[in-house]
Parts: C-alpha cells; sequence; structure tokens
C-alpha cells in the first residue's frame, strides 16, 4: 500500500523528497545460509555462506568447511564436493520426479536438516509475446502458457533470462505462482516483469516446486533489497531447514523453452 | 447479571424513598437560538448549587427538584450563559434558547472546562470538541478535518504521517469506534488516508471518548468517537459552502416547516484529476483521482412529544490510472425516533445500515477482473433515558446488528484467470446495558455500569476447524442462521469524580470491552484493501482492561487549566498473522492468524489557557505500548509500531477585533518503532536482510510547524465570507515516512539508508461563505 500511496504522490507532484541519512543497525553474530536445490536429471547444488554487516556490501564470506550429504528415501547419498567459494556440487546422485530427498549440511558441529519431495513436471506448452497497450507501441511482455493439473496443488517457479539485443546485455528475474486462480486451466503468467523489444531473447525456465520451496521465496520477498523496512511486519523468510540455518533445500523438476520476440 | 439486578433494585429503592415533599419536573430542549439546532451536553445547573443535568445526543434535558422558585444557569461551550428563574409549582415543559457568543476561539473543552462547574463533570478521559470552531486552526491541505484535529490531544495521534488513522492511548486504528449519526463507519478514510469522510460543514458535535467509556458503547477496544451531524436550520434557509485547494464544498439548510422540521445537505467533491487533465493530457489524461461525499438529513417533530430523523452519508474514492482502478467508499443510513414518554423519561429508537466496500479493477472491460470485498451492518437501537432526580439519571437500553462480511473474492471476465469467490460471512452482534449516573454527595459522582454483549457467528457457510500445520482438519456446513460459535462478554464500566475543592478533582475511570470485528491489515496505516473479519471458532474476541486515573486543576480563575490523567490498558487476543500470510483472496486466512496480547500504559498532560483573545494549550503524552505473541520476536514483548514514547502538541489562537484570527499548532513525535535488518546474505544473487528483532528501531522523530490567518468581513453582514492562508509544515522538515536501504550510488560496496518524506512545506488558500 506505500508504494501505491508514494505512486500516487509523486505522480501528482504533491510529494515527496528523499535524503540519505545515518541509522546505527547492530551487527548480529554471522548465521549459516544455505542455498540448495536439486533438479530432474541433475545434480546436487549448494551454495554455503554466512551473514554479514548490512552496510558492507562487498559480498557474503563463504564457508567452505561444511559436510553436506544428500540422500534419497530408498538409501543412496552422497558427499558434495567443495567446488571453492562456498560452492558444493553432487556427481553421482540423480534428481528424479517423485523421489524425497534429504540435505544434510555439518558447520561447526551444527547439523541443519531439510527434505523436499520433487513435484512432477508441467510442461510448458508455448513462449509467446504481446505488445503491451498502456507502455506504449515497440514494448512486449514475455509470457509462458503451461497448463496446470487439476487434482492437485501446484506451485510454480519461473526463472527468465533476457538477452537485451541491443546493448548485449543479461538479466535474469525470479517468480513464483501457484494455482490458487488457475486450477485445472490453462495458464499464461507474465516471465518477469520485464520489458522487451522485437529481437530480444528470453530463457524461461518454468519449475514445478514443492510447497515449502514456494512459502520460502513467497516469504522471501518480504526481505529482499529494501524492502524490509517498507512492509508492516519484515521477518525472515520460512525456511525448511532446521537448527536455525537461512536459505531453503528445493527438489523440483523443471523445463527449459526460448523465445526470441517478433512483431 | 447481579449488577444489573442491584441495579433495579436500586431504583426502585429511590423512588420508594422519594416520596416527600412535592417534586415537580422541567424537562424539554436546548437549542441555539440563531438556527434551533438542539445542542447536545449543554448543562443546566441550579444556580449556587451543584445540583443539576446535561442535555442527551438529541439535546434533551429533564430536571427534577422541590416545589419552588429557582435561578437555572445554562451552559454550553461557545456559547454565552443563559440564566432562567423558574417556579416550579407543576411539571413544566420549556425549551431553551441560548447564544452564541462572540469570542470565536473557544476550540476544544476537556470535559473539566466550561466553567467551575464542569470540574465536576465525571467524564475521565472524555473530550467534547467544538467543531464550528475548528476552522480557524490551522489544517493539511487547507482542508478542516475533525479526525486530524483531535489528534493534536494528548493521547491521541496519527498512525502515520498526514494520516486520518488514529491511534488512541496505543491502540491500532481499528480499535475506534467511529459513529455517524450512531452508524459505524468502518473506512474513515478518502484518498487513500490523507482526509477524513467527514465533511466538518455537515457536523454539529463531536466527543471523544478514551478512558472510562459509557455503558451504551461497545465493540470497540480503545476508543469511541461519536459524532453527530447538524439537524439544519430550522428559522431561514440558508447556504454555505468553500473552495479549497483539493475540494470544494456546499451546504444548503433550512426549515421544512419553521420549528417544526428542518433538513440539511451538504456535499464536498474533489477536482485535482480535472486540473491535471488540463494540464498535462498526455500524462495525466487516463488519470482518475478523487472522492465526493455528500451528508443528507431530515428531521421532523410530531406534536409535542415525538420526533423522527433521518440521516444519510454517501462517500466515494475513484483513483484510476490506465487499466488499474481502486474504487471504495462508505454509506450509511440512520433512521431515528425519539420519544418524550413523560417529562422523566426519553426513549430513542434507531434503524441503521452501514456498508463500507472496495474493489481493484484490472484491465479492460470484457477482459478484466475484479478483486472486491466490504461488510454490511443491519441493526437496531433502543435507549431510554430516565431522569428520576439531579442526583440520579439511568440509561438503558439494547442493540442487536447483523453484520455481513465479504472477505476478499475475485471475480474475472478474463478466461485465463478463474474467479476466486468467497462465500460471505455471517455474525449478530447484540449488547444490553444499564447506567447510573449518581450524584453520591456534593463532592462525589459516579457514572456506573454494566454492558453485556454477545456474538454470534452464523450460518450459512462452510466452517473450518484447523490444526497446527494450518490444515483443515474438519469441514461443517452451517444452514442459515444456525449458531456456529457464541462469545458472551461482561463489560463492567465507572467513572467516578472527587470534587476535592471547587478548584480541584480527581477522577478515576474503569473499562471493560470485547471487540468482535478485527481489521487486518498489512500497511503501516490504514488503507482502502484492509479486511474487516469478524470473531469466530477460530478467532477469539479482543478484550480490553483499562484503569484511568487522572486529576485536573484550575488556576488564575479559570484562566489556566491543567489536567494530568494516567492509564492502563491491557489487552488480549490481538491479532496478527504469520509471515506471508496472504489477506487478499485468502478464504483460509484464519489458519494464519496468530493471537498474542498487548498493554499500553502512559501519562497525559493537557494544559489549557485562555487570556483575553488568545486561546490555546499545549499537550504533552509519555506513553509505552507493547505487544507479546508467542510466535513473534521468539515470544519477547516487542514495541508496538505506533508506540510513540513522547508526543508534544502546542496550539495558539489570537483573534484580532473579531475579524483576524491567527492560529498555529506545533507536533512532536517520536518515530515510529520499525524493523531494520541486523545483517544481510544473499539468495539467488540477491540482497536478503536479516532481522533479529521485531520493531527494534525507531525511525527518527518527526515535528512540524504548521500555521494559518482568518480573515472575514464584517460580523453583522448578511453575506459572511472569510479567506483562510495557511501553511503546512512552515519550516519544511523532512520527517521521515519510511526509510529504504539501497546500494550506494557513489560506492556499490557500500548500503545507505534513504529517508522518503512526503510533504514539505505547503501553502493553502481556502475560502469560505454562507448567507
Amino acid at each position: 500500500m506505500n508504494k501505491y500511496i508514494i505512486g500516487l504522490l509523486v505522480l501528482v507532484g504533491l510529494a515527496s523528497c528523499e535524503k540519505v541519512i545515518n541509522i546505527d543497525l547492530n551487527e548480529s553474530n554471522p548465521k549459516t545460509v544455505i542455498e540448495s536445490y536439486l533438479e530432474n536429471d541433475s545434480t546436487c547444488y549448494a551454495k554455503l555462506s554466512t551473514t554479514s554487516s548490512y552496510y558492507d556490501n562487498s559480498g557474503s564470506p563463504a564457508i567452505t568447511d561444511a559436510t553436506i550429504t544428500i540422500s534419497n528415501q530408498s538409501g543412496q547419498s552422497e558427499i558434495l564436493t567443495h567446488e571453492g567459494n562456498g560452492i558444493y556440487r553432487g556427481s553421482t546422485l540423480i534428481g528424479k520426479v517423485g523421489d524425497t530427498y534429504t540435505l544434510e549440511v555439518a558447520v561447526g558441529g551444527i547439523k541443519h536438516i531439510a527434505t523436499s519431495t520433487m513435484p512432477a513436471i508441467v510442461p510448458i506448452d508455448s513462449l509467446t509475446s504481446e505488445e503491451t497497450a498502456f507502455l506504449g507501441p515497440g514494448n512486449y511482455f514475455a509470457y509462458v502458457n503451461y497448463t496446470d493439473p487439476v487434482n492437485t496443488a501446484n506451485y510454480y517457479g519461473i526463472l527468465m533470462t533476457y538477452f537485451d539485443s541491443t546493448s548485449n546485455s543479461t538479466s535474469t528475474s525470479y517468480s513464483i505462482n501457484d494455482d490458487e486462480t488457475s486450477n485445472g486451466i490453462s495458464t499464461r503468467t507474465f516471465g518477469g516483469f520485464k520489458v522487451f523489444e522485437v529481437g530480444d531473447t528470453a530463457v524461461i525456465e518454468l519449475s514445478s516446486i514443492d510447497q515449502a520451496t514456494h512459502l520460502y521465496f513467497k516469504t522471501l520477498q518480504d526481505a529482499v533489497g529494501g524492502a524490509g523496512a517498507q512492509s508492516a511486519a519484515p521477518g525472515n523468510p520460512v525456511s525448511n531447514l532446521s537448527n536455525g540455518a537461512l536459505g531453503y533445500f528445493g527438489a523440483w523438476g523443471k523445463q527449459v523453452d526460448t523465445l526470441i520476440v517478433t512483431q | 447479571m447481579k449488577i444489573w439486578i442491584n441495579l433495579v433494585l436500586l431504583l426502585l429503592i429511590n423512588t420508594a424513598l422519594a416520596q416527600s415533599p412535592e417534586k415537580y419536573t422541567i424537562s424539554g430542549y436546548v437549542k441555539d437560538q440563531a438556527t434551533g439546532e438542539e445542542l447536545i451536553g449543554a448543562t443546566l445547573q441550579v444556580q449556587g448549587t451543584s445540583t443539576g443535568v446535561s442535555t442527551n445526543i438529541y439535546g434533551f434535558y429533564s430536571l427534577t427538584l422541590d416545589e419552588g422558585t429557582y435561578i437555572l444557569e445554562v451552559n454550553y461551550l461557545g456559547y454565552d450563559k443563559q440564566l432562567l428563574e423558574v417556579q416550579l409549582t407543576k411539571n413544566i415543559t420549556q425549551d431553551l434558547e441560548v447564544v452564541e457568543s462572540g469570542n470565536q476561539t473557544i476550540v476544544l473543552e476537556v470535559s473539566a472546562d466550561r466553567a467551575e462547574e464542569t470540574l465536576e463533570n465525571v467524564g475521565v478521559g472524555t473530550t467534547k470538541i467544538n467543531v464550528k470552531k475548528l476552522e480557524t486552526l490551522p489544517v493539511f491541505m487547507g482542508e478542516k478535518d475533525i479526525l486530524k484535529s483531535i489528534q493534536l490531544l494528548p493521547g491521541i495521534s496519527a498512525a502515520s504521517e498526514g494520516s486520518t488513522g488514529l491511534t488512541v492511548r496505543g491502540g491500532r486504528p481499528d480499535q475506534n469506534l467511529i459513529l455517524l449519526d450512531e452508524a459505524v463507519v468502518y473506512n474513515p478514510s478518502h484518498f487513500l488516508g490523507f482526509f477524513s469522510v467527514f465533511n466538518s460543514d455537515a457536523l454539529k458535535d463531536l466527543t471523544v471518548y478514551k478512558g472510562g467509556i459509557p455503558a451504551q458503547y461497545g465493540g470497540r477496544a480503545s476508543s469511541v468517537l461519536d459524532i453527530y451531524m447538524k439537524n439544519g436550520n430550522k428559522r431561514k434557509y440558508s447556504l454555505s459552502g468553500g473552495i479549497g485547494l483539493i475540494s470544494s464544498r456546499l451546504t444548503f439548510e433550512g426549515p421544512i416547516v419553521k420549528d417544526k422540521g428542518s433538513f440539511i445537505v451538504s456535499g464536498r467533491t474533489t477536482y485535482l484529476d480535472l486540473i491535471l487533465k488540463v494540464a498535462d493530457p498526455a500524462r495525466f489524461g487516463e488519470l482518475k483521482l478523487g472522492f465526493w461525499d455528500l451528508n443528507l438529513k431530515a428531521n421532523y417533530q410530531f406534536g409535542k412529544k415525538d420526533r423522527v430523523f433521518l440521516s444519510g452519508y454517501i462517500g466515494q474514492d475513484n483513483f484510476g490510472f490506465g487499466t488499474f482502478g481502486l474504487n471504495y467508499g462508505n454509506y450509511t443510513i440512520t433512521a431515528r425516533w425519539n420519544h418524550t414518554i413523560n417529562e422523566k423519561m426519553f426513549s430513542n429508537t434507531s434503524v441503521f445500515f452501514s456498508d463500507y466496500h472496495y474493489g481493484y479493477k484490472i484491465g479492460r472491460s470484457g477482459n478484466d477482473f475484479n478483486i472486491e470485498a466490504g461488510i454490511r451492518d443491519f441493526a437496531l437501537k433502543q435507549d431510554f433515558n430516565y431522569y428520576h432526580n439531579p442526583g440520579n439519571t439511568i440509561k438503558a437500553g439494547f442493540n442487536v446488528t447483523y453484520h455481513q462480511f465479504q472477505p476478499s473474492q475475485l471475480r474475472s471476465d478474463n478466461d485465463r484467470i478463474t474467479s476466486l469467490l468467497a462465500e460471505k460471512k455471517h455474525a449478530v452482534e447484540s449488547g444490553i446495558y444499564a447506567s447510573h449516573e449518581w450524584d453520591i454527595s456534593d463532592k462525589v459522582k459516579a457514572v456506573y455500569g454494566l454492558r453485556i454483549s454477545l456474538f454470534n457467528q452464523i450460518g450459512p457457510g462452510d466452517v473450518y476447524t484447523y490444526d497446527d500445520q494450518n490444515r483443515v482438519t474438519d469441514t461443517t456446513t452451517y444452514q442459515p442462521l444456525e449458531n456456529v460459535q457464541t462469545y458472551v462478554g461482561l463489560e463492567p464500566r465507572l467513572a467516578l469524580t472527587y470534587q476535592y475543592k471547587p478548584t480541584t478533582s480527581f477522577e478515576f475511570g474503569y473499562h471493560r470491552i470485547h471487540q468482535y470485528l478485527h481489521l487486518l491489515s498489512n500497511s503501516t496505516s490504514l488503507a482502502p484493501s484492509d479486511v474487516w473479519i469478524p470473531s469466530s471458532n477460530n478467532v477469539a474476541p479482543q478484550i480490553a482492561d483499562q484503569v484511568s486515573l487522572g486529576v485536573k486543576q484550575s488556576l488564575l480563575g479559570d484562566k489556566i487549566n491543567v489536567s494530568l490523567e494516567g492509564y492502563y490498558k491491557h489487552l488480549q487476543n490481538q491479532v496478527d498473522f504469520e509471515n506471508g500470510a496472504d489477506i487478499l483472496l485468502n478464504t483460509k486466512i484464519e489458519s494464519q492468524i496468530l493471537s498474542g496480547r498487548g498493554w499500553s500504559y502512559g501519562a497525559e498532560l493537557l494544559v489549557q489557557t485562555r487570556f483575553g483573545d488568545f486561546n490555546g494549550w499545549v499537550s504533552y503524552t509519555l506513553s509505552k505500548t507493547a505487544y507479546q505473541f508467542d510466535q513473534i520476536n521468539d515470544g519477547k514483548p516487542y514495541s508496538a509500531k505506533q508506540d510513540r514514547t513522547h508526543d508534544i502538541a502546542l496550539v495558539g489562537t489570537y483573534e484580532l477585533k473579531k475579524r483576524w484570527v491567527f492560529s498555529m499548532s506545533w507536533i512532536y513525535q517520536t518515530g515510529s518503532a520499525v524493523t531494520f535488518p541486523s545483517g544481510k546474505y544473499e539468495i539467488n544473487g540477491q540482497r536478503v536482510s536479516y532481522f533479529t528483532e521485531r520493531n527494534g528501531y525507531r525511525l527518527p522523530a518527526s515535528h512540524r510547524l504548521d500555521v494559518a490567518v482568518t480573515f472575514r468581513n464584517k460580523v453583522d453582514k448578511k453575506f459572511q465570507s472569510s479567506f483562510t492562508v495557511g501553511v503546512y509544515n512552515v519550516y519544511n522538515q523532512l520527517n521521515p515516512y519510511l526509510i529504504d536501504f539501497r546500494e550506494d550510488p557513489n560506492d556499490p560496496t557500500k548500503i545507505q539508508a534513504v529517508q522518503l518524506s512526503l510533504f514539505g512545506i505547503i501553502p493553502t488558500v481556502t475560502w469560505n461563505f454562507s448567507f
């Protein structure tokens, strides 16, 4: 709501003025941050870091000495290898739709555990682009079209990579969706709030994520960037990891497609 | 129940004891001489004694005295004192008329202030405000606004800058019972909260209760704002209005039949979007931005004993840009019947209807979708006032309200979005009360009473039960009117005044109130999309207990009045939600509601002065408000968002030769409690805040000076006109609205805190007229 109010006031030129001010923020003890996922037909990925001082934007300190084990419900498991900069990868255990995976991360004598079951892949029917009337001619939004399965609650992650053909630059956006307003029907959803021009390319990954991963990314929105200060009651995202670790572990099934925007 | 029986017994005993000598009653209405408008809370007192009564909300009084000759003194805020000699040898019906005082600068009265006799007023924590006299105070954008002006009183502040959302003694904006001619107004804001829905031109009287709330009110945990519309001029037709920066107003009032009935129509509309469209059609061509409202009221007197009132309010806000639209508004309709049963007993029967609704519309018609929600009330209310003798008045009555809630739902014409309709929820809220105003002695007065409130969640509809994981464990389908859940509240009320000396009094107040409706909000101030929900099998009613203790002292022959009040409030079953809960389009929001407790305590100082043509007050509040929820902040108590340690207001008006009025107000407030990060990390390459504590930080304090000058034409002219020139935020203080953390543009390895301020210095001009 705050955003509407400010947008409105700025629009009519009545208000708003910004200045940089000093606010003393407390320093917290470093906490373990785990970002880990297992995709279909792929091995497990994990990135470990710790929290750091808020005003310092020079990157998060990596955790390089953790022991990370991924296992499935039939007892197969492997220990992930540290590749440097806190990034760990598996090599033998391949993600499979329907399997349940357990991630165990041991850092400094504390074990953080999470489980996730990989939901079935929902295929992309098509990627389309459409000129947006209110942004004027030549501006397009990219859409991903898929058919939501009827009998299950479905949650989606949409990762869009955008290639700007004029400036040759790349950017990504991640958004989530659920089937509350589109259960069992053909669904068209934004690839992201990004404006395309003719000739630009979008690579879109549509992932079926589980409920815990969806909840994590949903609650993450309140804490991303400066957003935390604007929300009425900001809090840390809801993690499926035990023992107070920040972050998530998710197993998901994804499909990738590419779109070149044409007239 | 026991207290109720005692009350009835007491009434019988009093009646039995009151046999000799012969007693007679004088009763009638107190009115404004010029307009015939009935006056609320005017006092009648036998000169030289403390014996007296005040008029009720319809202006009715009844005073029973021994046979004899008396001089009655009639007083009303902002009016000249009127003396009346009465020979009481039989029952008399007599309407009394008072003349508005030439002194235009008396603005408010905090229960104890009218003259020495009002120090005996039992209204602990009660403030009566003369709406008409607010005109000269400096106001935001030149729009006089009662909800803004009362923020200058101790214990009352804005939920956020420029907002009409009020926090009263640490309460949330939804804990204020806002009544317009007895109908509940669910969203008192226009323009996303910057203006209130109350058009001051149509209003007569406002009383704010923040402590010792009387038994006739119930349903909100923090305060009562009891607002009455004018009845309309009974003697002549009159047209008044004004043109301002934001809106223009027009009011027409007059007699239906002279001295029998009258009407008033008052409207207000904005035109900012039209101006912007003309100024820059390319940019603002598709902009819709504004509000309008209309107050209507008519009354008619049938015979000597019966009077009927019909009043209504309609208001609507429209905001749109391109394919996005937001509309919201309130309706209220009240029909009342006043009946004087006999000279000692007065009855009022009201039926009313209240509706608040909002809707977002996204997309072009034919391919659009709407998100909408609302609440609707149908209510019946019956009140009796019995004036036994000057020392004993009984008020009793009951009310029944049928609430209909429309949870937010989505209606879609777009084939790629399925409609998500939410079934309506239903509830019946009732109350029965009795209250006794009792002058125990010359020095001690008491108002005590009991309200029994009853809340029934009823069908039709599906009712869910949830487990710890918020999963539905049971669904029960209820038939229409079938009872789902019942809550009963016993709500004792007490206000005591001890008149230690003519210039000094002590006051004590206690109340317990159950609040059965909750406003779910995810913004820092009132927003149109906030959703009202009923108490249910999953959500318990809020319960507030409050004690207040006050002392009032008048100095220098009433030139200075000092009031100091302390309070402690305890709140049960406060509402918050789990992380990530959606308020919109969530039929299972109840599963994500958290229940906790809250408390607030504070001291409020008000010093009013009146020296000749200068009039003003200083208000200072020192307070603390905190919450404790097991699931928030690791179960540790935390400061409420609306917690304001210090809150200061300085207000002054000076009148020069009856034609110039200079006024100023200055406020200072501790910043709101906010949650800031204490660390950060990265997910998906994005910066994520790490929070260690809820509301552990403060926004910087805000302060602001506003001034205004009003110039009137000659007072005795038939056509009255005045110009008000005001300046908001004179020294252009950049007060914090919110703080954003961003990458430093000059050094990407650093983050900086950026403060956003809403309003700098704003000059305004308003022209008002009447004839």
